[in-house]
């Protein structure tokens, strides 16, 4: 390959073991760039870089659009091209509601008063850290904001192939977890042995389905007497189950305390390397199947 | 004086007040003076985003004078305000009637903005 994969993790809800698969499968292999693209509420930094907030960071702006108000007839045709709902016209004045705004610029074209500019707006803020063998990035959206596409196309710009990428994506099957994985070569889809797991696991599935993207799953929490409810689905859908973390109050200890469990517990190195090696197999399979 | 309540249906009095203001399906336009009901469609109830702000716009256009809720979300509520349209909360009523009365009677006490209620 001359290029490095591209992995992206993802589950149907928060909590299931995204964090924790993206962060140990990270450390546990050389020359890796970790992205955490969810950006609502970031944590992998929490294992590999708790003082990520005072390290190197940039601005994510978008425009908003201003309105003047010497100028503004109040002929509304802005408010009523306004999909969103951004902009109301109350009292002969425009107001403007920046969090619901998409920053698409048409009430400025379709002004014929030339009233309305645009202004720019923080949106949200990437950071970066250079670890031993790990280029950690990381994408946050400011507080009251609602538009997490942006930071993640941002983020994407710091994308280097050179290396083994792995993205921490949003968990749900909205906009910007689409943002997170569309690009990436093979995803990886974290679920749970319940069946709040199997039916975010299904929704998940459908959209990566949708999408012709190509995918694996892991089972975290698991335990022998609940797989079945993955296992089942998976065998019937043809999908493969490339590792399983089990239920372990060891595991829950050291991620509460901020420890990636792959530096602690004897063997799960080894295990990541095989699991990243198998997820490489799997992806050069598919792309052989696609392309036949 | 023109008031206005978020609605289940498009029928009357006895219609079901709609617990949420930017996602009702009707609104209840009420003439104070003549007791005359009419409801309009709110067309912001489906959009993606901003359906407060819509619902608002709505308000406004039809010249209320009050709108009485269970619950305005924030920006909604600075919508109205800046509409200078009376925002008034709404608790143990069940239908458009009871919301009715109780302005009439004076007994509506000023909403304030709560939370955003659709994610």
């Amino acid at each position: 390959m001359s290029q490095e994969l591209s992995l992206s993790i993802l589950s149907g809800k928060g909590g299931t073991g995204k964090t924790t698969l993206a962060v140990n499968l990270a450390l546990a292999l050389d020359n890796v760039q970790l992205l955490d693209a969810d950006v609502e509420e970031p944590n992998d930094y929490l294992f590999v870089s708790p003082k990520i907030g005072e390290k190197e960071k940039e601005s994510v702006m978008r425009l908003i659009p201003e309105v003047n108000d010497e100028k503004c007839t109040a002929c509304r045709k802005c408010v009523d091209f306004c999909e969103y709902n951004a902009l109301a016209m109350m009292l002969d004045k425009v107001l403007i509601f920046e969090e619901v705004c998409h920053s698409c610029g048409g009430c400025k074209i379709v002004c014929p008063e030339n009233a309305i500019t645009e202004k720019e707006k923080e949106l949200g803020k990437l950071y970066h850290d250079s670890l031993d063998n790990l280029d950690f990035w990381q994408g946050e959206l400011n507080p009251g904001e609602e538009k997490a596409v942006p930071v993640i196309e941002k983020l994407k710009t710091k994308i280097d192939h050179d290396k083994k990428v792995i993205i921490d994506s949003p968990p749900g099957t909205t906009c910007p977890t689409i943002e997170a994985i569309i690009d990436t070569d093979f995803t990886i889809v974290v679920t749970e042995p319940s069946t709040f797991g199997l039916h975010d696991l299904k929704m998940v599935v459908e959209m990566l389905n949708n999408l012709d993207q190509d995918f694996a799953v892991i089972i975290n929490r698991s335990e022998s007497d609940a797989d079945y409810l993955i296992e089942d689905y998976c065998q019937e859908n043809g999908i493969n189950i490339l590792l399983k973390i089990p239920f372990s109050r060891k595991i829950a200890e050291l991620y509460s305390n901020g420890n990636p469990f792959v530096y602690e517990l004897e063997g799960w190195e080894e295990k990541f390397k095989t699991l990243y090696r198998d997820i490489i197999e799997e992806a050069l399979n598919n792309e052989r199947n696609n392309s036949n | 004086m023109k008031l206005i309540i978020p609605a289940v249906g498009a029928s009357n009095f006895e219609t079901e007040i709609h617990e949420n203001f930017g996602r009702a399906n009707y609104f209840a336009v009420i003439n104070c003076e003549n007791n005359e009901i009419k409801f309009v469609n709110n067309t912001a109830a489906n959009k993606s985003s901003g359906a407060g702000v819509g619902a608002a716009q709505l308000c406004a256009d039809q010249n209320a004078d009050a709108v009485a809720a269970y619950h305005f979300g924030p920006k909604a509520y600075e919508a109205l305000k800046a509409a200078g349209i009376e925002l008034l909360d709404l608790k143990e009523q069940k239908l458009i009637k009871e919301a009715f009365n109780d302005y009439q009677a004076g007994n509506l006490t000023e909403a304030e903005a709560g939370p955003g209620g659709h994610f």
